[in-house]
C-alpha cells in the first residue's frame, strides 16, 4: 500500500483529464506557434508537474523533455522560493542554469495557485529557430566556450502577476536571430503553459485542493513502488559498461558503474573524461532525462511516466567532467554525443544485471547496447541562383541498426527490440527529389559482417545520392562512432561504425570523417552513408546456418562474409560443421592464455545453478562456462579470469588502435563476450552480482 | 451498361440498399416515403446469397415477391465487408513487386514506423509483400519525368521470371520512382509480364495512382493485387440481379463515402476497404441535412470500438491517405477516428491497482458476460446493464435477453478486487470509458482547429446513445440527434450516394501558378472523369465535375485540400485560393502560424466527378404523426444508477421506442427503450421526435466543464 490513499476510479479519471489537458495545450501551442519545427515536426512538449516540481504528466512526442522540466522547475523554486506569484511566467534555456536539454529548448514555466498556494506547475518547451551565438540556429561545433554559443538564459520572468516583463522581451529580441518568429514562438509557449494551468485549475476546483494533491502523490507513488518492485527482480551487484565519445581521432571516455541494491538503481560515472571544449559537454539532469525514458521503455512502457519513475535512479557525475560540466564549458549539444552515449552506456549496464537476474521479467527483451548513441546526422547544402544557400538536413542519418537481442535478429534502421511504437517518419524519395537538386540511388539495409552472432544486429540504413541539378553539394557531418562501434552481448560481436563515402567520378574513393565539414561531391561523384549498427548476441558460431544462408541469398553478406564470420558453407551443412570446429580450435590457438584458470578437475558445489552471464552460471562459488561446464574462476575473481583472450586489432595502422578482445571458454573455444576497446584500455565491463561476490566469503565460511 | 435503361427518378422510385456485414446482412428497401426492413444471415465466401435472401425478405414485406420488384428498381446500392474481410484475416493473394533497384526495402521498411507484437517486440509491421518476392530491376527517371537509366527488357523479364516461377507468385505489382510522370517502364513490363506469364494480372502503380510519394502508390497497388479476388462473388451476384430484371446498375460503396460501379470495384478494389462506415457517414449526412443540421459528429459505439467522424457543411470530413494494415496508403476515405472503448470493452486493473477499460474487448465470443456465452469479465455492456440504463429483457427490442446475474457476478468480482460493490465498478467502467470518447472528442475536433460546441452529435451503434448524451454535454455541444434508421444506418448509406470518381495529376509548382498549365490539366482531367461518369452509366444530365487542389507552404509535409469549384484559375481565383489556404491554415495551427514570406505550393489537382442517382430519400417519416409537443407516454419506470454511493440511484421513467411519433416531446431525465437501441437522455435535456422519425435532444443553458 501506498502512504496516500486513493480510489481507484478517481485516479483513472484524473489521469485521463491530465492525459487530455496536456494533448489540448499540445494543440494550443501548435496553433499559436510559427516555425515548423514546432507546428510540424513537433519538437516541443508540454509537461505537467506538481508544487514542487515533481514530474506528473508529459504530452507530446519528445520524451526527453519531461525529465528536464523537472529540472527547470526546481531550479526556478530554488532562485525565487517565496518570491514567485500568481500570474508569474518563468523562462530559462541555460543547461548551466536551470535550462532544457540544450540551449534552443527553452523552458516556459507556469505556477498555477490555488487559494494563494502553488498547487502544481506547467511547463512548455519547445526547439527555437534561433537563440543567438556564432552560428545560425545555436548549435557551434566550433564553439570552445558556452559563451559564444547562445543567448544564456538563467530562470527569468517573462511575466510578474500577469504583467509582462518588457525588458527581458527586450534583451532576448536584441539577442536572437529571426526575433520576429521566435518571439512569436514564445508567445505560443506562453499560450499552452496557460492554457494547461487554466485546464488544471478547473481540475482542481471539481476535486479540491486536497483531493487533487493527493492524487498526485499516489499517482507518482504507484508508479515508483511498482518501479521498485520491478527493480528489486533486477539482481542486486555492479554491473559495468564502458564507451567513449569521439571527436575526430579524439576519445573521450564515459564508464558507467551501475549499482542494483534495495529496489534502487545508481549510475556511477566515476572515471568519464574531463570536461572538454567540444559542444557536446553535457549535464546529469539531461542525461538522467534520457536515460530514464530508456529505462522506463524496457522496464516499464505500461506505468504512468511520472516522477515515480525516476525515483529510484540515481546518477552519479564527477564534477567538471564531461557528463556534469561547468562554464565555460561549451554544452550546444549537451543532449547528443555525450548524453546519448551515457544514457546508451548505462543501458548495457541495466541489459549485464538482467543478465544476471533469473527473476525479472525483463529477462527475455535481453540485448545489446542501444543504437541512439550510433547515429550519423549530416547537412548538405548548395548555392541558390539568389545567392542564398539551401541545405538537405539527411535525417536519414539517424538509422542506425538496432543491437540483437537473446531471442532474435535487432532491428533494422534504428529502434531497439523493445520500446514503445513509432510512427511513419521517412519523407519518400519523390517529396525529397522535388525539394532538393538530389538524385537519390538507394535507400536500403546496409550488408555488413558487423555485429554478427547468434542473433545478429539490425542493418543501419545505407543511402545514397548524388548532384542532379547542381554543379556540386558541400557537406557537414556530425555524427557518432566511426572508430568504436556498440558493444556486443552474451559473445555476439561488436556493431559497424558509421562510414561516409564519396565516390569520385574517377573511381577513387574518399571517407570523411565522421565530424567534418566542408567536403564537396562533384556532378559526376556520387556519396554513400553507411549507417551504424548495435551488436550482435551470442557467439555468431552458433547461428542457425539457414538463417546465414538467407542473408547470403538475400545479399546481406557475401560467401566470405558467411565463413569468415559465421563459419557458414552456403548449402554443405557437413563443410560448415568442419569449419566450424576448426575456427573455435583457431581461437584457442591464436588466443592469450587465462589471466588466472582455475583446474579443470575443480569440483563444482551442490548449489543451485544462478545466472551470472548469458551463457555463464554461478554454482556456489564457481562460474562455469555453461555449454561445456568448465570452471572459469572461483569468487571473488571476475568470470573473465578463467578466459583466454582472443585480441583482434580492428583498424589498420596509422589508425585509431581498436581492438576488439573475446573471451573464449577454454575448453570449446565459444565466444562468451566481446568487448571493443582502446588498446591499453583496462577491461572496461564487468558482472558482479553481490551474491557471486559474497559468495567467497560463504565459502569460507563452510570450509 | 446504356443509360437509357436505368429507370427514371420517378416520383416514388424503388431503392434498395444492402450492408453485407461480417456477421449479418442489412438491407433497406425505400419507396418513397416508405421504408423497409430485413436482415439475413451474412454466408461466408459467397457475398450474393444473404444479399439476394435479405432482399427477398424486404420485398415480400413490401408486398411482392422479389423478381416482382426488381425490374422496376432505380437503385440499387451495396456496401460490402468482403475486402475489410480479406485484410483482416490476412487472405489475400500472394502478391510480386518489381519496383526500381536500390529502393527494394521502400514497403519492407513501411517508413520506419514500428508496431508491438503479441509478444512485446517492437518491429516493423508484418510486410504484406514477402522481401523475397520484391525484385528491383536498374532503371531510373528523374523528377521530371525523363530517363536517367533505361529499363533493360531481358533484366525485367528475369524478374518476373523470377518471381512467377521461384516465388509462385499469384498476381503482380510494378512501381518505379516517378513512375507517374512517365509510365513507359511501368508499362514495358506489364507487357512484358503479359507475353511471359499471361495468367498473372499485373498492376501498374503509375496507372492505378498517379501520384507523387513512391510509398503510398506503391502499396496502394500492392493493396490492390492483394485483395483483388475478394470481389469474386460480385459478378454472379450482379449476374443474378440482371437476371431478375434489375436494370439499374449495382452501385458500390466507397470508402470515401460516394458509389461505384463494379467494374471501378473490381479495377480498384482496395476502394471498398472501409465501406460499411463510409455508408455510415454518408448516411448520417443525409440524416443530419433533412434535420437541417450540417455540421456533425457523428459517434458509432460498436461492440470493440467508437469511431468518431465529422461532418462539417454536410459533407464528411475525408482524407486523401488512410492506414490500412498498418501500412500508408493513397486510398481516399472518410476520416474516422477509432478507439479502443466499445460495448465489448473489458474493465480490468493494472498492475497499481487502477481500473482501466480497454482496449482490451471480449470480442463477440464470448462477449460481455451478460451475453452468456461464457464471458467471465465485467464489460461496458455489463456495467450498463448493473447500473440500469440497459433492461436485460429488452435489450435489441427484446430478441436477445441479456442475463444480468452474469452482468453482476462479473462486475462483483473486478469490484472485490478493488474493494468496492458490483455497482461502483460498474460506474467507474462507464465513467471511465466516457472519458476516453471525450478525450477522442477534444483531440479529433482540435487536430482540425474545430470546436466540439459548434455541432451536432449524432448517435448510432448498440449502447452509443447511452453515452453520447453525456459527451455531448461534457464538450459543451447542445444537440444530439439519434436517428430511428441507427441499426441499418449503413444499408441506408448505401441507397443514398452518389456516384463520386476521383481522378488525380501531380503538379508541383508554385504560386503563382501559369493558368494555362492548370487549365490544360483541368480540361484533360474533365474530360476523362465525364467519360468514367459515362462508363457508369450516369446520365449527362446528372454528371457533374469539381476540382480540389492540396496545397502547402514550400517543403512542408504536409497539405491542405482545397476547392476549385469549376477549375477555373485566373489570377483572381488564384488570390482566392491562397486566401482560403491561409484562412484554413490558421485555423488549424493557428493564426501566427503563417510563415511569413513562405512560398505556397500546389500539389495535386484532384477532379471529383458526381454522378446524381436516383436515392433514397430521408423523408417524412410514415409512422402516424402526432400534434407538435405532445408528451411522449411513460410505460414505466427504472432505478439507474446515476452516481456513486448512497442516494445514487434514481427512478427514470421510461419511454418505448416503438410507441414514439413525430411529434412527441419528452425531458430528461428519462429512458427510451427502442427495438436497437437505448436511449439516455439526461437532466437538463429535452427531446423531441422530428418529422423524420429522429430524436432530437437538446440542452438548456450550459456550459462546457472542461
Amino acid at each position: 500500500m501506498t502512504a496516500h490513499d486513493f480510489d481507484p476510479i478517481d485516479l483513472e479519471l484524473l489521469r485521463s483529464r491530465l492525459d487530455s489537458i496536456g494533448d489540448q495545450a499540445c494543440m494550443a501551442v501548435e496553433h499559436t506557434a510559427v516555425s515548423p519545427a514546432v507546428t510540424e515536426s513537433k519538437d516541443y512538449s508540454v509537461t505537467l508537474l506538481d508544487s514542487e516540481g515533481n514530474l506528473v504528466h508529459g504530452s507530446g512526442i519528445v520524451t526527453f523533455h519531461f525529465g528536464a522540466a523537472t529540472h527547470a522547475v526546481r531550479s526556478t523554486i530554488a532562485r525565487y522560493g517565496e518570491a514567485i506569484r500568481q500570474g508569474d511566467v518563468f523562462l530559462s534555456n541555460d543547461p548551466h542554469n536551470g535550462g532544457g536539454l540544450h540551449p534552443q529548448d527553452v523552458m516556459v514555466q507556469q505556477p498555477i495557485f490555488v487559494d494563494g498556494l502553488i498547487a502544481a506547475w506547467s511547463v512548455v518547451s519547445a526547439h527555437l529557430m534561433d537563440m543567438g551565438g556564432m552560428v545560425i540556429g545555436s548549435f557551434a561545433p566550433d564553439a570552445t566556450e558556452c559563451y559564444q554559443e547562445s543567448f544564456r538564459v538563467p530562470p527569468v520572468r517573462l511575466f510578474r502577476e500577469g504583467e509582462e516583463v518588457t525588458d527581458v522581451w527586450d534583451l532576448l529580441r536584441t539577442n536572437v536571430r529571426m526575433a520576429e518568429l521566435v518571439e512569436m514562438d514564445l508567445r505560443g509557449l506562453v499560450a499552452g503553459a496557460h492554457f494547461a494551468s487554466q485546464r488544471v485549475s478547473d481540475a482542481i476546483e471539481q476535486t479540491g485542493v486536497e483531493t487533487f494533491v493527493n492524487s498526485l502523490a499516489a499517482l507518482r507513488e504507484l508508479t515508483e513502488s511498482e518501479m521498485r518492485r520491478r527493480i528489486s527482480l533486477i539482481e542486486d551487484g555492479s554491473y559495468r559498461s564502458s564507451s567513449w565519445t569521439e571527436f575526430h581521432e579524439e576519445f573521450y571516455k564515459l564508464p558507467c558503474t551501475l549499482i542494483v541494491e534495495d529496489g534502487a538503481l545508481t549510475f556511477d560515472f566515476t572515471g568519464a573524461s574531463p570536461q572538454c571544449d567540444h559542444f557536446f559537454n553535457s549535464k546529469p539532469y539531461i542525461i538522467a532525462a534520457e536515460l530514464v525514458v530508456m529505462i522506463a521503455n524496457l522496464l516499464a512502457p505500461d506505468l504512468p511516466f511520472n516522477e515515480g519513475v525516476f525515483a529510484p535512479v540515481t546518477l552519479r557525475c564527477p564534477e567538471r567532467s564531461i557528463v556534469n560540466c561547468e562554464p565555460p564549458a561549451p554544452i550546444s549539444a549537451a543532449h547528443m554525443h555525450v548524453a546519448l552515449n551515457a544514457a546508451s552506456v548505462g543501458m548495457e549496464a541495466l541489459m549485464l544485471a538482467l543478465g544476471a537476474s533469473r527473476d525479472s521479467p525483463q529477462h527475455e527483451f535481453l540485448g545489446g547496447a542501444s543504437w541512439e548513441s550510433a547515429i550519423g546526422a549530416q547537412l548538405w547544402s548548395w548555392p541558390l541562383p539568389n545567392g542564398q544557400n539551401e541545405a538537405f538536413l539527411a535525417l536519414d542519418g539517424q538509422w542506425a541498426g538496432g543491437s540483437a537481442g537473446a531471442l532474435r535478429d535487432g532491428n533494422d534502421h534504428g529502434r531497439n527490440t523493445v520500446g514503445p511504437p513509432v510512427e511513419a517518419s521517412y519523407p519518400d524519395i519523390e517529396v525529397l527529389e522535388s525539394w532538393f537538386p538530389l538524385l537519390f540511388l538507394e535507400r536500403s539495409t546496409r550488408g555488413s559482417a558487423d555485429g554478427a552472432g547468434a542473433h545478429r544486429a539490425g542493418g543501419g540504413n545505407q543511402f545514397s545520392f548524388r548532384p542532379h541539378g547542381v554543379p556540386a553539394i558541400t557537406g557537414t557531418a556530425f555524427g557518432m562512432r566511426r572508430w568504436l562501434p556498440l558493444q556486443g552481448f552474451a559473445g555476439g560481436r561488436p556493431g559497424a561504425c558509421n562510414d561516409f563515402v564519396i565516390h569520385r567520378k574517377d573511381g577513387s574513393t574518399e571517407t570523411l570523417d565522421v565530424s567534418s565539414s566542408g567536403a564537396v561531391v562533384n556532378e559526376g561523384d556520387w556519396y554513400r552513408i553507411s549507417i551504424a549498427s548495435g551488436g550482435g548476441y551470442g557467439d555468431p558460431l552458433g547461428r542457425d546456418p539457414s538463417l546465414v544462408e538467407r542473408d547470403f541469398r538475400r545479399g546481406r553478406i557475401d560467401g566470405e562474409q558467411a565463413r569468415k564470420a559465421y563459419g557458414v558453407v552456403p548449402d554443405d551443412s557437413e563443410a560448415t560443421v568442419q569449419l566450424r570446429e576448426k575456427m573455435r580450435q583457431d581461437r584457442l590457438s591464436k588466443a592469450e592464455p587465462a589471466a588466472k584458470p582455475v583446474p579443470p578437475e575443480t569440483p563444482l558445489p551442490d548449489d543451485v545453478p544462478q545466472p551470472l552471464y548469458p551463457g555463464i552460471l554461478q554454482i556456489g562459488s564457481i562460474a562455469v562456462a555453461e555449454q561445456s561446464g568448465t570452471p572459469l574462476a572461483a569468487a571473488p575473481d571476475h568470470w573473465t579470469q578463467g578466459c583466454p583472450i582472443l585480441v583482434e586489432r580492428r583498424w589498420t595502422d596509422g589508425e585509431p588502435d581498436v581492438e576488439y578482445r573475446t573471451w573464449l571458454d577454454p575448453v570449446t573455444g565459444i565466444a562468451l563476450h566481446v568487448e571493443a576497446s582502446l588498446a591499453g584500455e583496462e577491461r572496461g565491463f564487468h558482472v558482479e552480482p553481490f551474491r557471486w561476490t559474497r559468495a567467497s566469503a560463504k565459502q569460507m565460511a563452510k570450509a | 451498361m446504356t443509360e437509357q435503361t436505368v429507370p427514371d427518378a420517378v416520383s416514388a422510385p424503388i431503392c434498395f440498399g444492402i450492408d453485407v456485414g461480417g456477421t449479418f446482412t442489412d438491407c433497406v428497401l425505400t419507396e418513397g416515403d416508405r421504408i423497409w426492413r430485413a436482415k439475413s444471415p451474412t454466408t461466408p465466401g459467397n457475398l450474393g446469397k444473404g444479399v439476394i435472401e435479405a432482399a427477398r425478405l424486404a420485398a415480400e414485406r413490401r408486398g411482392e415477391p422479389l423478381e416482382a420488384t426488381m425490374p422496376k428498381v432505380a437503385r440499387f446500392g451495396l456496401g460490402t465487408t468482403a475486402i475489410t474481410n480479406v485484410l483482416a484475416a490476412r487472405t489475400g493473394r500472394k502478391v510480386g513487386l518489381i519496383t526500381t533497384a536500390g529502393f527494394e526495402e521502400m514497403l519492407p521498411l513501411a517508413r520506419g514506423a514500428r508496431t508491438i507484437d503479441d509478444e512485446g517486440w517492437l518491429m516493423t509491421p508484418p510486410s504484406l509483400v514477402d522481401v523475397d518476392a520484391i525484385v528491383g530491376v536498374n532503371e531510373r527517371i528523374d523528377r521530371k519525368g525523363d530517363i536517367i537509366t533505361p529499363l533493360d527488357p531481358n533484366e525485367a523479364e528475369q524478374a518476373i521470371r523470377r518471381l512467377v516461377e521461384d516465388q509462385q507468385v499469384e498476381v503482380l505489382a510494378v512501381s518505379f520512382l516517378w513512375g507517374f510522370l512517365n509510365p513507359e517502364h511501368e508499362d514495358m513490363v506489364a507487357e512484358i509480364a503479359q507475353r511471359v506469364a499471361p495468367q498473372i494480372d499485373v498492376l501498374s502503380a503509375a496507372r492505378l495512382h498517379p501520384a507523387a510519394r513512391e510509398y503510398e502508390r506503391t502499396s496502394f497497388a500492392v493493396l490492390n493485387a492483394y485483395v483483388a479476388d475478394a470481389l469474386d462473388g460480385l459478378d454472379q451476384l450482379t449476374g443474378d440481379l440482371e437476371a431478375m430484371g434489375l436494370s439499374a446498375p449495382v452501385l458500390l460503396v466507397h470508402s470515401n463515402g460516394g458509389s461505384v460501379t463494379v467494374a471501378e470495384a473490381r479495377r480498384r478494389p482496395l476502394g471498398l476497404a472501409v465501406s460499411g462506415p463510409a455508408a455510415g457517414v454518408a448516411a448520417s449526412a443525409a440524416i443530419g441535412a433533412a434535420a437541417n443540421v450540417n455540421d456533425l459528429i457523428t459517434c458509432d459505439l460498436g461492440g470493440t470500438s467508437f469511431d468518431l467522424s465529422i461532418i462539417r457543411g454536410g459533407d464528411p470530413a475525408r482524407r486523401s491517405r488512410g492506414e490500412v494494415m498498418g501500412m500508408w496508403t493513397a486510398l481516399s476515405l472518410v476520416d474516422v477516428e477509432s478507439i479502443g472503448a466499445g460495448g465489448g470493452s473489458l474493465g480490468w486493473i493494472d498492475v497499481r491497482g487502477v481500473l482501466r477499460v480497454g482496449p482490451r474487448s471480449a470480442g463477440a465470443i464470448p462477449g460481455p458476460a451478460c451475453y452468456g456465452r461464457g464471458g467471465m469479465d465485467a464489460a461496458v455492456t455489463d456495467a450498463l446493464v448493473v447500473l440500469g440504463y440497459i433492461d436485460p429483457d429488452k435489450f435489441l427490442g427484446g430478441e436477445f435477453k441479456l442475463d444480468k446475474q452474469a452482468a453482476l457476478g462479473a462486475c462483483a468480482r473486478l469490484g472485490e478486487a478493488l474493494g468496492m460493490n458490483a455497482e461502483t465498478a460498474a460506474w467507474g467502467i462507464r465513467q471511465i470509458a466516457l472519458a476516453g470518447m471525450i478525450k477522442a472528442t477534444r483531440g479529433r475536433t482540435g487536430a482540425l482547429g474545430l470546436d466540439p460546441r459548434e455541432h451536432t452529435f449524432m448517435s448510432f451503434g448498440g449502447s452509443g446513445s447511452l453515452f453520447v448524451p453525456d459527451l455531448a454535454r461534457e464538450v459543451g455541444a447542445r444537440r444530439v440527434l439519434v436517428p430511428e434508421l441507427a441499426s441499418v444506418l449503413s444499408a441506408f448509406g448505401a441507397a443514398t450516394t452518389d456516384v463520386r470518381r476521383e481522378r488525380i495529376r501531380s503538379i508541383t509548382t508554385s504560386f503563382p501558378v501559369d493558368p494555362a498549365l492548370i487549365g490544360k490539366a483541368t480540361s484533360e482531367l474533365r474530360e476523362v472523369i465525364l467519360e468514367d461518369l459515362a462508363a457508369d452509366g450516369v446520365r449527362d444530365e446528372d454528371r457533374s465535375v469539381h476540382f480540389e487542389v492540396d496545397v502547402r507552404f514550400a517543403r512542408q509535409i504536409s497539405e491542405i485540400q482545397l476547392s476549385l469549384p469549376n477549375g477555373e484559375f485566373d489570377d483572381a481565383a488564384q488570390d482566392l485560393l491562397l486566401e482560403a489556404f491561409r484562412d484554413e491554415y490558421s485555423r488549424r495551427y493557428g493564426k501566427g502560424s503563417i510563415v511569413l514570406g513562405a512560398p505556397v505550393e500546389l500539389v495535386t489537382l484532384r477532379a471529383i466527378g458526381i454522378g446524381r442517382m436516383t436515392r433514397a430519400h430521408v423523408s417524412p417519416s410514415a409512422l402516424d404523426i402526432v400534434e407538435q409537443d405532445t408528451p411522449a407516454p411513460v410505460v414505466g419506470s427504472r432505478s439507474v444508477r446515476l452516481e456513486r454511493g448512497d442516494g445514487g440511484r434514481r427512478d427514470i421513467p421510461v419511454h418505448d421506442g416503438a410507441k414514439l411519433r413525430p411529434g412527441h416531446c419528452l425531458s430528461g431525465p428519462a429512458l427510451i427503450d427502442a427495438r436497437d437501441t437505448t436511449i439516455w437522455v439526461p437532466a437538463g435535456m429535452k427531446a423531441h421526435v422530428n418529422p423524420q422519425g429522429t430524436l432530437v435532444m437538446e440542452a438548456g443553458a450550459m456550459e462546457a466543464t472542461q
